[in-house]
């Protein structure tokens, strides 16, 4: 079997994986279903509802500055769950963004369904990584400024409301007010459905993926964390990872020679290491390599990625 | 002098992002769209009770658009801290306005408006009140007065109230204008 054909069979046992596990998400957090939050309560004798709301990892971000509201940490098993992701997060990198949030992932599959000449594509152009910052310092000030963002903002709350009325609770997306519409429509459709990759708003307003992203690039490091890793010796610069990442993680490197990483935005999604018809790519432990522009004299990126 | 601008701009866009942030929390804080009330049962002392008031006025831009007349109050928790279980009933005593009553809980009897099922003590449930409120009364200064009852089913036990007011204050502050004698037809 070809090289060819290789890479499009590992592409698409790759897409059909990952498909797999954002459903499992729906299936495990989401209501009605929401298995892993219903088996936490049962063995904490919690007979309350269970959705998304409950294993909610935005707004212990909002108390992570705030010594009055630490004790939350400890009130509720749910809220430990931060605790869980940035550890995941440290020792192999974003994987519940890559793998398992499927309101992030929603508008990433929908959006390859919208053909290009419909889409903004901001990649190469605007680097993500200072407006995820921001985002993120400017998420954690507001409720020091008197301000409301936790909850007002959250796709993950419409995303609960979409699926409660895909499986039949329509009053759930019966009230709307006026942020869940501008959310709606930057997450859902601007920055979704009609911009390049489909995660824009991963890419430049999610602040609990901004900050696995934080603890990825602080792990990657380390020798002994599992981490995305870049081999220019074996890169032939077909530029396909480039193409593929739906973060814009991946650029070309300085003088158009091999690539550069960025852990910062990265998801850890390993799309990249799927399309990577020579394994330059690949995903463990080892050198910290990510990040790190690699000089290869003797390749070049022909494709731009667009 | 490349690696300068690039600095500069990277800085530009994470100062940028901050503000647009700051800029909606507060957005976010300056709308008055819904109603949030906490019911800790039995209340101790119902004379106190702070009103839930719902401003018509304050509602944002695109909720006016779309849809200025449904108003959600949204309890983030009906806690029971007494000794016993309670099974609980919601009351309003003005029906005047269409509503929707929204409980995620399978024991939830629509029919009656009733937790079918006791509520332990520490246990606490999350109840959703949505009000229709016709076009033709969204331009009144008070549109909708009542008090949320919570009683128990079993035993008619009052165990809470919380009362419940929607409001045009935008059509008040013309009332009052009118009344103080300016002309309404310069407004």
């Amino acid at each position: 079997m070809s090289d060819g054909s290789n890479t499009k069979n590992r592409v698409r046992r790759h897409f059909w994986l990952r498909l797999s596990t954002y459903i499992l998400g729906i299936f495990l957090f989401y209501a009605p279903f929401a298995l892993f939050t219903r088996t936490i309560k049962f063995f904490t004798n919690n007979s309350t509802v269970s959705d998304v709301h409950n294993l909610c990892f935005r707004m212990p971000i909002n108390w992570i500055f705030d010594p009055s509201q630490w004790s939350r940490f400890v009130s509720s098993p749910f809220y430990m769950g931060f605790f869980v992701i940035i550890g995941i997060a440290f020792l192999f990198g974003p994987l519940f963004c890559g793998w398992l949030c499927s309101a992030g992932a929603i508008t990433e599959y929908l959006s390859r369904l919208v053909p290009d000449r419909f889409k903004i594509d901001l990649s190469g152009k605007v680097n993500p990584m200072p407006i995820r910052y921001g985002f993120l310092a400017g998420y954690l000030l507001t409720p020091f400024l008197g301000g409301s963002i936790g909850c007002a903002f959250c796709n993950f709350g419409i995303f609960q409301r979409f699926i409660s009325a895909l499986t039949g609770d329509w009053q759930q997306i019966a009230y709307w007010s006026t942020t869940m519409i501008i959310t709606t429509m930057i997450w859902f459709f601007i920055f979704g459905l009609f911009m390049k990759g489909g995660r824009g708003w991963c890419s430049f307003g999610c602040p609990v993926g901004t900050l696995q992203s934080l603890f990825y690039a602080i792990g990657s490091k380390f020798g002994f964390t599992h981490k995305l890793k870049y081999d220019g010796s074996k890169c032939s610069g077909c530029g396909a990872c480039i193409k593929a990442c739906s973060m814009w993680s991946i650029k070309k490197g300085d003088q158009g020679k091999g690539i550069r990483l960025n852990p910062h935005t990265c998801n850890t999604c390993l799309d990249c290491t799927a399309v990577c018809p020579r394994g330059a790519l690949s995903y463990g432990t080892g050198a910290a390599e990510t990040g790190k522009l690699l000089q290869l004299d003797n390749i070049s990126v022909s494709d731009t990625g667009k | 002098m490349f690696k300068l601008k690039n600095i500069v701009m990277s800085v530009g866009l994470g100062v940028l992002s901050l503000s647009l942030v700051l800029g909606a929390g507060y957005y976010k804080g300056s709308l008055h769209e819904n109603g949030a009330l906490n019911l800790s049962l039995p209340q101790q002392n119902t004379a106190k009770v702070k009103p839930v008031t719902v401003d018509l006025s304050g509602q944002g831009f695109f909720k006016k658009v779309f849809q200025p007349g449904l108003i959600q109050v949204s309890t983030h928790g009906i806690v029971n801290n007494g000794k016993k279980d309670y099974t609980l009933q919601f009351e309003l005593t003005d029906d005047s306005l269409p509503v929707k009553w929204n409980v995620k809980d399978a024991a939830w009897d629509e029919e009656n408006n009733v937790l079918a099922r006791p509520l332990k003590p520490g246990e606490k449930i999350g109840v959703e009140v949505l009000f229709d409120v016709p076009k033709e009364l969204q331009s009144n200064p008070s549109i909708y007065k009542a008090e949320l009852k919570v009683p128990d089913y079993n035993t008619k036990e009052q165990l809470g109230n919380v009362p419940i007011n929607i409001v045009n204050s935008k059509m008040k502050n013309n009332s009052n204008n009118d009344s103080s004698g300016k002309d309404c037809c310069g407004n």
